[in-house]
């Protein structure tokens, strides 16, 4: 039980780390010239939401260069100001730790957004095309708080193998399917008991999961009812995945890895990172086939508010339920269909 | 010599039985196989929004703004309309992350030299998305500038140039740039789960009896079971080396890269193996050995860069970083095999022929301390 407390939660804290980069590169910005429109610039390039800016000599950015705490440096030349003021050409230089390509181009893209910007302050009446922004929630949600609903699915999806696997998988290692097997009860009693006895273990989990983002992280549910309804659902999914992996493949030592290998790649094409429709086309359509998709979509919703799928929620919620049942179902077929398989050695 | 036939008769068996054990094999491949598949998908959808286009001018300049954004490797143009409610049901409906509407003065405005503002409507649900389209759209506009300063020479309104050094001679696509940190944890889930399942078997099928009672040392069952754990994890790394070498995904570019290439993966797979030997040992259970291995491993894999690029990590998190051995693989790998420099390669060597010292010892005094017990 302790394993299907503690993994979900590592997993949860581990992914927090990976948002944690935000794509805002540590920059060192170098100002050989102070003058106003040096600082305007500067000002632009802070706004930019691009970099992590420290305003350092040229000798420290190099240090900090190498020792690989920054992956820019950006040097305003001495006689910034003095060009633009004549309507010369200023050169800026840039130099780039181009480590990897997408994390560079976001550098590449940021520095002219920061150009342009600048000019439009310091120059409104030069460039005159300028972006105007609307945005369609009142107020943006940080990486971090939007992740974290899509990595408590995922959470609630290992929780869920790795405490239902290990218990069935647990019956065949000691033997005891034998007599469950040879109890006066039906099978579909005794593969729903399995699952109802997983799904109050589990609990524990999602209950711990639940406080450390709501409690620790601050990400405040905005429909309560809707999350521990669907909570509820999605518990009830992959608890009887799980019983369905234990009773498949009979040994505790491999539900582990199984759970893990599935429910990483399963997290990633599920929009955990923004509404997967927004990504490749194949991947989109082959989502849609799974639970955790429209699990992430309900979630998000009764914590955000947002709609991340072209499906509204109250259909993702009936699709979740028909999942739910057809998972049960074929969870309690599998114990019924493979009752010779006997013990495992 | 007396002992060296005992010590490969453990490795044979060791290895047999991992051959004969799908579930083992599956428990060290699985999780990366898992990273890989997230690699790959993450790769194709990489800042690469779906955008809407309403264009309400058809003017010589907002075609060429159009161009732009169209060719833009930042958006991809998913609908060019004239009607705006239509991309607004797109947005709507999450068919597209924003849409961007050109007025129907745009030309003019531009000609006469009056404000002539593009909107650009975001679905802001989270920061990462929205700044990418925050960039993406200004980042058009200046290409649009720098194109008008192609065409009147030094009449363009921008006059800032951007000079560009590159620190690296050459830039490295995401995936094959993760390919290393997923290298780095096959080989620490390979060493640990595989080193820690085979000794973890001797108590769970009662063979550990058999090992005291035989006529050898306790010091050359030890030396066995390490040895078969760090076979067992270069046996791996050598199927991937071989695959990423002909494949050219992870091929070093000069022997000298090739040789510090080899010692990163010997010193990784020596740590691994003992680490695995030493939880083995004490867990003396297959459940607890996968329990706290497959773990253990996705943190170091995290911690050490993981699925983001380390250098871009905030500063307390980079500090964290520095006292976690597979980052340092991970940077040595990195730097021989992308950008064939031995940069910092020392230090790497030094922190990994430590930890392989520490993790071997830790193997040691657990395997000792359980088999007295």
């Amino acid at each position: 039980m302790v394993t299907s407390i503690i993994i979900p939660i590592n997993f949860l804290l581990l992914f927090l780390l990976f948002a944690l980069t935000g794509g805002q590169a540590p920059t060192a910005i170098v100002l050989e010239d102070k003058g106003p429109y040096a600082q305007q610039f500067l000002s632009a390039m802070e706004r930019s939401h691009s970099f992590i800016i420290q305003q350092t000599t040229n000798a420290d950015a190099q240090n900090l260069m190498k020792k690989g705490q920054i992956v820019a440096i950006v040097t305003v030349p001495a006689s910034f100001d003095s060009l633009l003021r004549h309507g010369k050409q200023a050169q800026l230089r840039v130099v780039l730790n181009n480590l990897e390509v997408d994390f560079t181009n976001d550098i590449r893209r940021a520095v002219p957004l920061a150009i342009t910007s600048f000019y439009a302050n310091a120059f409104p009446n030069q460039v005159v095309i300028r972006a105007h922004e609307v945005d369609t929630y009142s107020h943006d949600t940080g990486y971090v708080q939007y992740l974290v609903v899509s990595l408590m699915v995922v959470s609630v999806m290992l929780g869920g193998l790795l405490q239902a696997g290990s218990n069935a998988a647990r019956e065949y290692e000691k033997g005891t399917i034998k007599e469950l097997m040879l109890a006066p009860a039906s099978l579909w009693a005794i593969q729903i008991g399995k699952i109802l006895g997983a799904l109050v273990l589990n609990s524990l989990s999602v209950v711990v999961m639940i406080i450390v983002i709501v409690f620790l992280i601050g990400v405040w549910p905005e429909h309560w009812d809707e999350l521990f309804a669907f909570v509820l659902l999605l518990m009830i999914t992959f608890v009887a995945l799980g019983s369905l992996i234990g009773t498949l493949v009979r040994r505790r030592q491999a539900v582990i890895p199984l759970s893990i290998g599935l429910s990483i790649p399963v997290f990633f094409i599920s929009g955990a990172f923004g509404p997967a429709i927004w990504g490749d086309q194949v991947t989109a359509t082959i989502t849609q086939l799974q639970p955790v998709y429209y699990g992430i979509a309900i979630f998000q919703h009764a914590f955000h508010n947002f709609t991340t799928t072209s499906t509204s929620p109250a259909i993702n919620g009936f699709i979740l339920a028909g999942f739910a049942a057809v998972i049960v179902a074929i969870s309690a077929l599998t114990l019924i269909n493979g009752r010779g398989r006997g013990v495992v050695h | 010599m007396n002992s060296l036939f005992p010590i490969l008769a453990i490795v044979r068996k060791d290895i047999s039985v991992w051959l004969r054990q799908p579930t083992s094999i599956a428990a060290t491949v699985l999780p990366a196989i898992a990273f890989m598949v997230i690699l790959y998908f993450g790769a194709q959808a990489v800042g690469r929004n779906p955008v809407a286009l309403v264009v309400k001018d058809s003017g010589p300049h907002a075609q060429e703004l159009i161009n732009i954004l169209s060719d833009s490797g930042a958006f991809k143009v998913a609908m060019i309309t004239i009607a705006p409610q239509k991309a607004e049901d797109a947005l709507k409906q999450v068919k597209v992350a924003a849409v961007i509407t050109i007025p129907s003065n745009f030309d003019a405005a531009y000609n006469a030299k009056k404000p002539d503002p593009v909107t650009i409507h975001i679905n802001n649900l989270n920061l990462d998305f929205t700044n990418d389209l925050r960039r993406s759209l200004p980042a058009a506009i200046t290409m649009f500038y720098a194109g008008q300063s192609a065409i009147n020479g030094n009449n363009s309104p921008i006059q800032i140039r951007v000079k560009e050094t590159d620190l690296r001679s050459q830039d490295i696509d995401l995936l094959r740039f993760e390919l290393v940190p997923n290298l780095v944890l096959l080989l620490t889930t390979a060493g640990i789960v595989n080193a820690g399942l085979a000794t973890a078997r001797e108590w769970e099928d009662s063979t550990i009896k058999e090992l005291l009672l035989a006529p050898i040392s306790k010091a050359t069952i030890i030396a066995g079971k390490l040895l078969s754990g760090w076979i067992t994890t270069l046996l791996i790394a050598a199927v991937v080396l071989a695959v990423g070498a002909a494949s050219g995904y992870l091929r070093p570019a000069d022997t000298i890269y090739w040789i510090s290439t080899l010692v990163i993966v010997l010193l990784l797979a020596l740590a691994s193996a003992g680490l695995g030997v030493a939880i083995g040992a004490a867990a003396r259970r297959f459940q607890r050995v996968t329990a706290i291995g497959i773990p253990l491993s996705i943190d170091l894999f995290f911690l050490s860069g993981g699925i983001t690029v380390a250098a871009f990590l905030p500063t307390w998190l980079q500090t964290i970083a520095r006292f976690v051995p597979t980052f340092y693989g991970t940077h040595a790998l990195q730097t021989a095999i992308f950008y064939s420099s031995t940069e910092g390669l020392a230090l790497d060597i030094s922190v990994l022929g430590a930890t392989a010292l520490v993790a071997g010892v830790l193997g040691v005094l657990s395997l000792r301390k359980s088999m007295l017990a």
